[in-house]
């Protein structure tokens, strides 16, 4: 049960520490996103999703 | 080399993982609209499953079989499989600006794309070694992005084609993956 516990923290740290990682890591200088391809997309987890709908 | 080859031909064509076993159905519906859209989405599952198959192999038999917590392979799946899709999208940010640009927006996607869990879990139950883990981590998706593929194609046709009102969009659409999964179901027992 332990290893458990223990194992489940260090996967939530991972998971974590990889999301703040990606959300400071700048996207490159000239790239647009595409919002047409997220038509029709629900995905409100996705950091993309508010800009889409901005647009 | 001949049971891999096998495996990869069913895998790919005749347990297709949307056809099939429908999983994705969800990116199946949603990005198949545009058959660009669903080409780049293809690649960039087949990035994610091939990854996420091996390293969730690799943790099921290296620490939590060891470790007698083979209960927990559901929330360990989930959980570094998001990690690698995080850890991808940095990666592509930071090392291929050009691929991150065709394909960046379809990676959070991925998350959520029952295939992926599918796909580590069916190689735990179906007791695969690494080598042939690594081979269904190439087949399905291959397959899951030829589907996807050829329903964007037929899509598209569909939306100049004289579709009764009711039916335009969604509904003649499930129709059609319908009728792709019945033709699947033709060469089913072949391999």
């Amino acid at each position: 049960m332990l290893y458990a516990i223990i194992w489940f923290v260090l996967l939530v740290i991972l998971y974590i520490g990889t999301y703040l990682l990606n959300k400071h890591t700048k996207a490159p200088k000239d790239c647009q996103t595409d919002f047409k391809a997220c038509q029709g997309c629900a995905n409100i987890a996705c950091g993309h999703y508010k800009e889409g709908e901005k647009k | 080399m001949m049971k891999l080859f096998g495996l990869f031909i069913a895998l790919t064509f005749v347990n297709n993982v949307v056809l099939s076993k429908f999983y994705a159905i969800c990116p199946l519906m949603g990005l198949s609209k545009n058959p660009k859209n669903a080409l780049n989405m293809g690649i960039a599952v087949i990035f994610v499953i091939f990854l996420s198959s091996i390293i969730t192999w690799l943790l099921y038999y290296y620490v939590l079989v060891p470790l007698d917590i083979t209960y927990m392979d559901l929330i360990t799946f989930i959980l570094v499989i998001a990690s690698l899709v995080q850890f991808l999208e940095m990666f592509l940010k930071k090392t291929s600006p050009d691929i991150y640009k065709s394909m960046g927006v379809y990676l959070p996607l991925i998350t959520t794309n029952c295939a992926v869990l599918g796909v580590a879990l069916d190689n735990i139950t179906a007791n695969y070694n690494l080598l042939e883990a690594a081979v269904a981590g190439i087949a399905v998706p291959l397959g899951f992005l030829i589907v996807i593929y050829i329903f964007a194609t037929i899509r598209q046709r569909l939306d100049i084609a004289d579709v009764p009102t009711s039916f335009k969009g969604a509904p003649i659409a499930l129709i059609t993956a319908g009728i792709m999964a019945c033709a699947i179901m033709g060469i089913a027992g072949v391999v």
